[in-house]
């Protein structure tokens, strides 16, 4: 109920002040990444229960399925190609797979995007791409949402190559480090809570001895 | 007319808790402090993990070679056709503890190969059933890589077998309770932000800056 007091103008002690600004910032930031917070917190809830019904939304995508002539392509390389490719067929999103058959003069291209996936079969010889485009449900699109950050910690060469992708990732980074500050500025809070810090300690020690066990108990092979 | 009135009460409510504080105010700041401070080590491990996973790698490098073990079974296994029964029997048997993932078994090689998975550590498990022998390649990466494996379970893949280890229903139970005390944090805090005076209008900014953000962003992303 006490309300934010205003920085001294005298600047009486620096303690003080910090207090002041460090309440602000928990607040601020809290209030500024809710909807982030919301998201990824349920995205997460939702892709730990598959077995809840409504999560599953991959048997309801829908898939429309496209013929389209292609120009040739002055450009060499499979992924130079597929680049070239996407852009022609006015395709956005990121390049998730690259493969050449050569058996039927094919190059398969993947691109996805949160709740639509194109996947191209360019036949560069007869210039001509079957395009099929699955698109998801409100669900499939929270659940990509949470994972879309364009790398794969099994598959180095896979890269970010949709300048979207990156900013997601940023925001993401971005949700992190928020989460973060407001992890420290909680913290001070609360040591500056003279009589609560017993308790808080309490919970603050139960909370890290239960991540620790996860965190490193676990790590040791028997 | 109706939003008016609602927001007229919610106005009037805020004002006199400010002036007075109830038994509500008192609690749930005290339980925003207390549940926050408990599940601050998690969120950091799982914002820590979220930076690792953007970037697509550890620091502490790409996976080092596998220590690669050989043995024999010490006691023969019954015939079990349940794939997971039969891992599960394999996993006592060679005394590693974790989550059995995807399995492959070969039916006419007569053999089965599964990972054993825990924070951390990934044990590639192949065995001869014909003759009880068995491949051990462990790999150990260390708490980076704990806390990956961490965020990303029990997760939507290999329902079928998930949670066959027990730490691993454990984990799937604390994530989803920090999901549930995340969001009882988001909720009190929007409470505790209505009840201080003067903050109003400076927090609505926030709010309402970050809330441009977020749509602008995901209707860039989802196009």
């Amino acid at each position: 109920m006490t309300p934010f007091p205003r920085p001294p103008d005298d600047s009486r002690t620096v303690a003080r002040t910090l207090k002041v600004w460090t309440r602000r910032l928990h607040f601020w930031l809290g209030l500024y990444l809710l909807l982030f917070v919301w998201l990824f917190a349920v995205s997460g809830l939702l892709l730990n229960h598959p077995e809840w019904e409504f999560t599953r939304y991959w048997p309801r995508r829908q898939e429309v399925i496209s013929r389209r002539t292609i120009a040739p392509t002055p450009v060499r390389g499979d992924i130079a190609i597929a680049r070239s490719l996407i852009v022609e067929l006015g395709i956005a999103g990121e390049i998730t797979q690259v493969e050449r058959r050569p058996a039927d003069n094919l190059l398969i291209v993947q691109v996805n995007r949160p709740g639509r996936i194109h996947r191209v079969e360019a036949d560069l010889v007869h210039h001509d791409a079957k395009i099929v485009e699955t698109t998801v449900n409100t669900i499939g699109i929270i659940d990509v949402l949470h994972k879309f950050t364009g790398v794969r910690m099994d598959d180095a060469s896979q890269q970010r190559d949709w300048a979207l992708t990156t900013i997601w990732a940023i925001a993401m980074d971005g949700v992190a480090i928020g989460l973060l500050a407001l992890v420290a500025s909680g913290l001070y809070l609360w040591y500056r809570l003279g009589k609560k810090r017993i308790a808080g300690l309490l919970a603050l020690v139960s909370g890290t001895v239960v991540c620790a066990c996860f965190v490193f108990g676990l790590t040791r092979p028997s | 007319m109706q939003s008016k009135g609602g927001a007229h009460l919610v106005r009037r409510y805020c004002s006199r808790m400010r002036r007075r504080p109830g038994p509500i105010y008192r609690w749930t700041r005290d339980l925003h402090l207390y549940i926050g401070l408990f599940i601050s080590p998690f969120v950091v491990m799982f914002a820590i993990s979220v930076i690792l996973l953007t970037r697509g790698r550890l620091p502490s490098g790409p996976p080092p070679d596998p220590i690669v073990e050989t043995l024999t079974l010490p006691s023969p296994l019954p015939a079990l056709d349940d794939n997971l029964a039969l891992a599960g029997a394999i996993r006592q048997r060679i005394g590693i503890n974790g989550e059995i993932d995807f399995i492959t078994r070969n039916l006419r090689r007569n053999t089965i190969n599964f990972p054993i998975t825990r924070p951390g550590t990934r044990t590639l498990v192949r065995v001869d059933l014909a003759t009880g022998q068995v491949r051990l390649e462990r790999r150990d990466r260390g708490a980076w890589d704990a806390a990956v494996w961490l965020h990303k379970m029990p997760g939507p893949h290999n329902v079928a077998v998930r949670g066959n280890w027990i730490f691993t229903r454990i984990w799937g139970w604390l994530a989803d309770a920090t999901v549930a005390l995340l969001l009882f944090l988001t909720a009190s805090g929007i409470y505790l932000w209505l009840m201080l005076k003067g903050e109003l209008r400076r927090g609505a900014l926030m709010l309402a800056a970050g809330a441009i953000s977020f749509v602008v962003v995901v209707v860039m992303v989802v196009g």
